[in-house]
């Protein structure tokens, strides 16, 4: 085997060429941002480059009324926060990792946390981005303004591709000033039902909670989190809805101005380095269902549901038997549902018998196969780690 | 805002393809058409067909593709698709672009009437039809009587055995209590006179709905003005136009114009959509005759609907109670043709203890349109039974309209669907609420 | 190659092969039909050489794997409202209404989705799911009108996309018959789908991916209440400086809509919305949501207004007011119809604070080219919808160079060709001022992975060099 090249191009003409290089020479190579997320995705087999954009970093344009930034794809979230910040601005997104992710990472790995339940999540806010090609060319798709429809929308096809497409060298991302308050409550069920029928009462007026998220650490003990963000009427409003959706759910609710504290635990599920998270994606109705098939398994350890969104994640722990036949129990249960659902962490051992991506036989694996050819046609970009193998 | 219209006519006009290019559809008004399509889902026939053919839209490109030569005015697709149209003007409603569509069909028509071969028995009838039975209420009343007679007796079943299917449907139109009697020439104002307007009967109305038009006389004096009502006027000539046949129109309009616009009034008042919505048009249907245009500009800006005239002088006699759950079906020549909505709805909501339900689609088409549930019976059918469907769900047990022919058609409708629900003219329901 | 010119089969042959395979009263093949699919709501005209109605996705795969066997173009058509060509058959072939596809196939109030036919009238949607306490957001001007597969091809916004989102934020399933007739579905009720996120793919694309036979889309709670203010102001660089300074002082509202002079006057003569003649611009704004709060908003609004030179504020007391100050935005483009008896209207995009810049350079192109414009549009997302009237047909040479023009200076300002009418075959010849050769052959890579035979409405939105090269002369001059 050959020695592991590190590259880290200072600019996306570089990384370009970097790329084409490579495709010539058929070496494969994995891309990094500052890589709190190699446990993503399929097999991570050694390759014969490891491309850090951790060099192409720095907010590229911000103009504060306009709510967008542009910044290099290897800036850390924490650096684009602090310009924000300076700006009274923020963005809208709280992925996992957010003390050490890249943008681009945050982007390759379409990485959610909470907020999406206000905000949207990553595909709602990347409004453009620039491509290094495996061609060795560098893409520009989207733009710098939030609305905007000339050609195709190549920003979404490389939401979560985890570097299997081309590298992303550049986004422009969203952004919002901060909101003038927020405050939160939290309330405590012993039955999934009522947690999420409580969640619902709030998700389905306009109320629009930053985030509403069921937490449960094992039956018979599930909490709702409720975090509300604007302005200080709103978010009181906000508050006395979910107060009273808690209550016709059988529950009581208490107050929580440090909501957000105990929010942050539970974004980094996926962080635990132990045992395997699966990440769900459901109807949003399907999920107190799914929560007690996921609950009744052996080894479940944790539930953490963004419950405006359907986005579940369900951390299990045990032995290797264990985390394979609860992994795939609940992939099955999310489908029953009519969702999807991958295992997102599972431990390095068991990468070949957790399958990432699910049993191969996901709607449009044909197209995603075309895609990756037509992108990457000597399939050198993360070989074995996207959809497509 | 994705799609706001654009404006841009890039195709010269090459050729006449009309007969009569001075009373073809008017290049001005067809230019106005910007093909944004906001027309379509307004329109009936384009609701049950989905063919741009049978669209507003699509018949001005056909109109167009007429006078580029692309088609010819006699071809059978060209007949078959104008005279698909129910002339409601609904796209009128919906054109931002304000292209006056019904004058644009209506002069098709005219251009259609012209190129086409008609059977020798088809001539025999239309002319009959609208020389003769239309214009002449007594005949007309005479004809209805005969025919409630015969419906009674069970014609209309023995028609349908024996195959004669559109006859038959033509004669479950006519209403049960057609009537005919003459009304007197003055209805005092009661209290103190705030004005004084002349009574425009209707041929159909006279014939079918004298007791409405005795109705809406009575309401009328019984919030201070003055009805009379001349005896010496004809019929409005609008079913004329509709089908293309402009020089009885324009013959009927200068009857009616010569012996109504001496009288003294403030206004002629018609309680038929279609008429009205026509004799405010006079002054376009003689556009082209300098002998008559002036006059009749004047005359069509005196016209006012019954229920526009009462609701713009206001109501000073309060109505009594009327225990009814009512939905109004607004008649296309009211509410695309005249643009009168609010007017008959806030009427009815003057009457205590009626519940105005709403109705879905209560602005299309019922299928009636003059005379298209005889001419186009299908399709005619299909939007009677969407309408009933809409009525039989609104919950309502009192249909109010203000039209004869949607007034016949819907009754019609009610009744081969088993439903009781009865059917109002907005001046009936007035007057009853007065003689509670 | 997806700029072969196909040369499949065409004419009378074609209608009748399609006629025996799905049924004459599916297919539309006389000339005079033939016509009247050779027109949407823009400019450009191309008669196909058959329409079909299919009743089902069936209909559409047998169709699809018909033309793709006989090198046939696929174009479909929703309600013909586009105003980039997006329905126009500009190589020919078959045109699919999918007139007879328009049912609502579902109602999910538990999971705030509906699955739909492509030939739903966007309206009837919302209208359908209001008594749920539930609508769909993207509300382009034509909503009465346009279907929701049209939405989706385009990726369709309107007024109050702003605080929401456009089309592409609330699909959250299709399912598409590929040109060669392969049905896929992706996604579904779920917010996200595994692998690659085929859906954002698809939206937006114009038909050039494949046709759209099912979206399963996201319903959203109605606003519990409404706020509507007008306000008029001496300069249109304050209305502009306005739109800014909301946003920067953190309120997103529902909507923003800037009105100029020219507008306002049209506007008062047409539908009298009250709005003050002697000013130069009118912004109108709408914040929605929870009651509590709103007036707190509007009352910041209106003190940024203020701060910025408003001359009049006017805040709708009743939902009649709101209608009647909506009604003046919603009959801008009809009333132009006061000014000039023709209008062409422009789509470009510019980041929000360079509107004042780019209005003045709109000014510029307007006095060059000696044609008046008119402007009315979503400031709040700087999406310019300038409208240059004119009267003769020969002055068109002159309106189209002032529209091109003003996307220049959009570009120019860091903007975009479009922000919502799509690329179509109305701008495709336009696509390399914004996008470099391999920006382009990023999205070709895309069109040949769902579309190698490039059947799939050819001629749009990808550069062609039979049509583009009158324009790149042109450029080059």
């Amino acid at each position: 085997m050959t020695t592991v090249d590190t590259l880290r191009p200072a600019d996306a003409e570089t990384c370009a060429r970097s790329l084409a290089d490579a495709s010539g020479a058929r070496r494969t190579v994995r891309v990094r941002g500052s890589g709190t997320k190699d446990y993503l995705g399929g097999e991570l087999a050694p390759t014969d480059i490891v491309l850090e954009t951790t060099a192409m970093r720095g907010v590229v344009a911000h103009v504060p009324a306009d709510l967008t930034v542009t910044v290099a794809a290897g800036t850390t979230l924490v650096e684009l926060r602090q310009t924000l910040a300076a700006a009274g601005q923020v963005l809208a997104l709280d992925p996992p990792h957010g003390d050490r992710a890249t943008i681009g990472g945050v982007v390759a790995a379409n990485s959610t946390g909470f907020l999406r339940a206000r905000y949207g999540g990553v595909r709602d806010q990347l409004i453009g981005t620039t491509l290094a090609l495996a061609d060795g060319t560098v893409a520009h798709a989207g733009g710098r303004v939030v609305k905007n429809v000339a050609g195709y929308d190549l920003n979404k096809l490389f939401i979560g591709s985890l570097g299997t497409l081309g590298v992303i060298v550049e986004c422009t991302l969203k952004v919002l000033p901060r909101p003038a308050a927020s405050a939160g409550l939290r309330a405590r069920f012993a039955r999934a039902a009522d947690a999420f029928r409580a969640a619902d009462g709030v998700a389905s007026t306009s109320a629009r909670p930053a985030s509403l998220v069921v937490d449960a650490t094992g039956r018979g003990a599930l909490e709702l989190l409720v975090l509300a963000e604007g302005g200080a009427p709103a978010v009181r409003r906000t508050l006395e809805i979910a107060a009273t959706s808690v209550r016709a759910s059988g529950s009581a609710s208490e107050p929580d101005d440090a909501i957000a504290d105990a929010l942050a635990p539970l974004r980094e599920l996926p962080a635990a380095s132990d045992g395997v998270v699966v990440r769900a994606s459901l109807p949003p109705a399907a999920q107190p269902a799914f929560a007690d098939t996921a609950m009744r398994l052996e080894g479940f350890a944790r539930l953490v549901a963004d419950a405006a969104t359907g986005t579940v994640r369900v951390a299990l722990r045990g032995d290797d038997d264990v985390l394979v036949l609860g992994a795939d129990a609940i992939v099955a249960a999310a489908r029953v549902c009519g969702g999807t659902a991958h295992a997102e962490r599972r431990p390095d051992s068991l990468r070949r018998r957790i399958a990432a991506w699910g049993d191969g036989d996901m709607p449009g694996l044909f197209l995603m196969r075309r895609l990756k050819e037509s992108f990457d046609p000597n399939g050198i970009l993360e070989p074995a780690r996207g959809p497509v193998r | 805002m994705t799609a706001e219209p654009t404006t841009m006519k890039a195709t010269p006009i090459a050729f006449s393809g009309y007969p009569d290019t001075a009373d073809a559809p008017a290049k001005e008004l067809l230019s106005r058409c910007v093909h944004c399509g906001f027309c379509l889902p307004t329109c009936p026939t384009y609701g049950v067909l989905g063919v741009e053919m049978d669209s507003p839209r699509g018949r001005i490109r056909l109109m167009q593709n007429v006078w580029e030569g692309r088609i010819a005015a006699a071809s059978d697709d060209f007949e078959k698709h104008i005279s698909a149209c129910l002339d409601c003007r609904a796209c009128e409603t919906a054109c931002p672009s304000g292209v006056e569509y019904g004058k644009l069909v209506e002069a098709t028509r005219s251009q259609i009437e012209r190129v086409r071969e008609r059977s020798p028995m088809a001539q025999l009838v239309r002319s009959f039809a609208f020389r003769a039975l239309i214009p002449q209420p007594a005949l007309l009343a005479l004809f209805a009587r005969v025919s409630v007679l015969s419906r009674k007796i069970g014609v209309a079943r023995v028609l349908r055995l024996i195959g004669m299917r559109r006859m038959a449907d033509l004669l479950d139109l006519v209403p049960d209590r057609a009537t005919s009697q003459a009304l007197p020439a003055t209805f005092a104002a009661a209290g103190t006179r705030r004005g004084r307007v002349a009574l425009f009967q209707g041929c159909v109305m006279r014939a079918a709905y004298a007791d409405t038009n005795a109705a809406t006389a009575r309401v009328l004096a019984r919030n201070g003005i003055e009805v009379v009502v001349p005896q010496d006027q004809t019929c409005c000539g609008a079913l004329h136009a509709h089908a293309g046949d402009r020089v009885d129109a324009r013959t009927l309009a200068k009857r009616n114009i010569a012996s109504l616009e001496a009288l003294d009034v403030d206004a002629f008042i018609v309680n038929a959509a279609g008429c009205g919505a026509h004799l405010k048009e006079y002054g376009w249907l003689l556009k082209d005759d300098p002998a008559w245009h002036e006059r009749a500009e004047r005359f069509s800006s005196r016209v006012r609907d019954a229920t526009e005239h009462l609701a713009a002088v206001g109501i000073v006699a309060r109505p009594g109670a009327l225990r009814a759950r009512a939905a109004y079906d607004d008649p296309c020549h009211l509410l695309h043709g005249q643009k009168i909505k609010d007017e008959p709805r806030a009427l009815l909501g003057a009457i205590p203890g009626l519940e105005l339900v709403p109705l879905v689609e209560a602005d299309w088409c019922c299928g009636s349109a003059g005379t298209y549930n005889v001419t186009q019976p299908e399709l005619s059918r299909q939007l009677l039974d969407r309408k009933v469907g809409h009525i039989l769900r609104s919950g309502a047990n009192m249909v109010v309209t203000a039209n004869p022919g949607c007034h016949m058609q819907i009754a019609a409708g009610l009744r081969s669907a088993g439903s009781d629900i009865s059917v109002l003219h907005v001046m009936d329901v007035l007057d009853r609420a007065y003689s509670t | 190659m997806t700029t072969a010119i196909h040369a499949g089969l065409r004419g009378a042959e074609l209608v009748t092969a399609l006629e025996a395979l799905l049924g004459p009263t599916k297919v539309l093949g006389t000339p005079e039909d033939r016509m009247l699919y050779e027109y949407d709501g823009a400019v450009d005209t191309a008669t196909p050489d058959a329409v079909v109605l299919p009743n089902d996705t069936q209909d559409v795969a047998k169709l699809a794997r018909f033309c793709h066997e006989h090198d046939v173009p696929i174009v479909a058509r929703g309600a013909g409202t586009g105003l980039s060509g997006g329905a126009i058959p500009v190589e020919g072939g078959v045109v699919v209404s999918f007139a007879r596809m328009a049912r609502i196939l579902e109602i999910d109030v538990a999971n705030r989705r509906a699955v739909v036919q492509p030939g739903l009238i966007n309206l009837h949607l919302s209208t359908a799911v209001a008594p749920h306490g539930l609508y769909f957001v993207p509300d382009p001007s034509s909503q009465k009108a346009c279907t929701l597969g049209g939405n989706v091809a385009e990726n369709s916004g309107g007024p109050h996309t702003l605080a929401y989102g456009v089309t592409t934020n609330h699909v959250t399933g299709l399912e598409a018959v590929l040109s060669d007739g392969t049905v896929v579905r992706l996604g579904g009720k779920a917010e996200d789908a595994e692998g690659y996120d085929l859906v954002g793919a698809f939206v937006g694309s114009e038909g050039t991916l494949g046709l759209v036979t099912e979206i399963t889309v996201k319903l959203t709670p109605l606003p519990e209440d409404k706020r509507t203010i007008m306000a008029a102001f001496p300069s249109m660089d304050q209305a502009s400086e306005s739109v800014s300074s909301i946003i920067a002082a953190g309120i997103v509202p529902a909507a923003m809509e800037l009105m100029d002079k020219l507008a306002i006057e049209a506007v008062e003569a047409a539908v009298s919305a009250g709005y003050p003649l002697e000013a130069e611009g009118i912004l109108l704004l709408e914040v929605d949501g929870l009651r509590d709060g709103l007036d707190d908003a509007a009352e910041r609004i209106e003190a940024i207004c203020r701060e910025h030179g408003a001359t009049t504020l006017r805040r709708a007391a009743s939902a009649l007011e709101r209608e009647r100050l909506w009604a003046g935005r919603k009959g801008a483009f009809a009333a132009m119809g006061r000014l000039a008896p023709a209008y062409y209207v422009q789509d470009g995009v510019i980041p929000r604070t360079r509107l004042p810049e780019v209005l003045r350079t709109v000014h510029d192109v307007s006095v060059r080219h000696g044609l008046r414009i008119a402007n009315v549009f979503h400031a709040g997302d700087g999406n310019l919808h300038p409208l240059v009237l004119f009267s003769e047909p020969s002055e068109l040479e002159s309106v189209k160079e002032a529209g091109l023009e003003i996307l220049a200076a959009c570009i120019a300002a860091g903007g975009s060709l479009t922000g919502e009418h799509g690329v179509g075959m109305e701008k495709n010849c336009y696509m390399p001022l914004q996008f470099s050769a391999a920006d382009l052959a990023a999205m070709r890579r895309v069109k040949d992975a769902f579309d190698p035979a490039g059947l799939a409405n050819p001629g749009k939105i990808f550069p062609t060099p039979g049509r583009c090269k009158e324009f790149q002369l042109h450029a080059a001059r």
